[in-house]
């Protein structure tokens, strides 16, 4: 019976009122395990459209996605869902989708911890990890593009909407031709990411970062089709969240 | 657009090629080299499969593929081919 007690109890539906400054631990982890479940499940669907052999791995994922989602024994779930992505990286002799795969298991590994860890502490530790990996992902993403003189010059950015490998759509590569508009974006994103751990000082500043950051997200998926890295980032937001209500609220 | 948020799974196939190109560039063991080119080729094979005016049109026996690298030196864009695949047979079903 105890299976069952937790089935939609843990939706976490009180989330979106919740969100605001303050957010606990427990609410913090179920979050983020429904955003991953979602962002897991949509995942699972656009592998089955093109999955040969491989089918049965990409239902069971996304049968386990389902679970993880409504909360149904959801340690044993994330145990399951991360020895499916290892047989993925064998099966893709790495990570399918780059960034967007590899901050996926990053979630997971620190979500199995979460839920394994023998005390509170360790939990916090693991889940706090995955708040800093995530900061550190947007500023390495800085520091690497504002030591590289391309992009400081605006000319990386320029390239990519011009030659790039990227699906852009022949209108969008228009965008080319206008140098002083991709220096300015080009510029906003460094200067973005690399400023991004500075709002953890600040509630509205952390809660503004993060709707700018998912806002970038979303362009990058409707302009370069990056939608996968769109979902799964943002299940990693309630870490942050979550560590800067832990360690810069004192009230 | 909007739709391409949720449901976009030609372009990530598209992206994954792009990855399995760039792993063929980066020197790599002869087991990830063939799974990297297995992967190109039986996308392209099933492209051609769906696109039968494609094959039509075509009308080969054989398949091979290149890669070919854009990069900018000075102000000029230059481009290179990097890399031929082996030759692979239209009849067979699937790359193994």
């Amino acid at each position: 019976m105890s299976l069952f007690l937790n089935f939609d109890l843990n939706l976490g539906l009180n989330f979106g009122l919740n969100l605001g400054l303050n957010i606990d631990f427990i609410e913090a982890i179920r979050l983020t395990e429904v955003l991953m479940g979602f962002a897991f499940a949509q995942q699972s669907l656009e592998y089955l459209k093109f999955a040969g052999r491989e089918r049965i791995l990409f239902v069971v994922r996304l049968a386990l996605a389902i679970l993880l989602v409504i909360g149904f024994q959801s340690a044993w779930v994330l145990v399951l869902l991360l020895l499916i992505g290892l047989a993925m990286l064998h099966r893709f002799q790495g990570p399918y989708n780059g960034g967007s795969d590899r901050i996926g298991l990053l979630i997971l590994c620190c979500l199995c911890l979460v839920h394994f860890a023998p005390t509170q502490y360790w939990k916090e530790v693991a889940f706090g990890y995955l708040a800093l990996q995530t900061i550190l992902s947007y500023f390495m993403s800085g520091w690497v593009k504002i030591v590289n003189t391309e992009w400081r010059t605006g000319r990386a950015l320029c390239d990519v909407f011009q030659f790039s490998a990227y699906p852009i759509s022949e209108s969008l590569r228009g965008c080319s031709s206008s140098p002083r508009l991709l220096f300015l974006m080009a510029w906003s994103v460094m200067l973005f990411e690399m400023l991004f751990p500075l709002s953890l000082f600040s509630d509205v500043g952390l809660i503004i970062a993060l709707i700018i950051a998912a806002s970038f997200h979303f362009t990058n998926a409707c302009v370069f089709g990056l939608n996968r890295f769109f979902l799964i980032w943002i299940a990693a937001y309630p870490s942050i969240l979550w560590l800067q209500s832990r360690v810069f609220t004192t009230s | 657009m909007l739709r391409r948020i949720f449901w976009n799974p030609e372009w990530n196939e598209s992206l994954f090629l792009v990855s399995c190109a760039e792993r063929l560039m980066q020197n790599p063991t002869e087991f990830s080299a063939k799974h990297s080119e297995d992967e190109i080729l039986n996308r392209i094979i099933r492209d051609l499969k769906n696109n039968s005016s494609i094959l039509d049109l075509v009308a080969a026996e054989y398949l091979q593929f290149r890669l070919m690298f854009v990069y900018r030196e000075d102000s000029q864009l230059q481009q290179e081919i990097t890399y031929h695949s082996r030759l692979q047979s239209l009849v067979v079903e699937d790359v193994e």
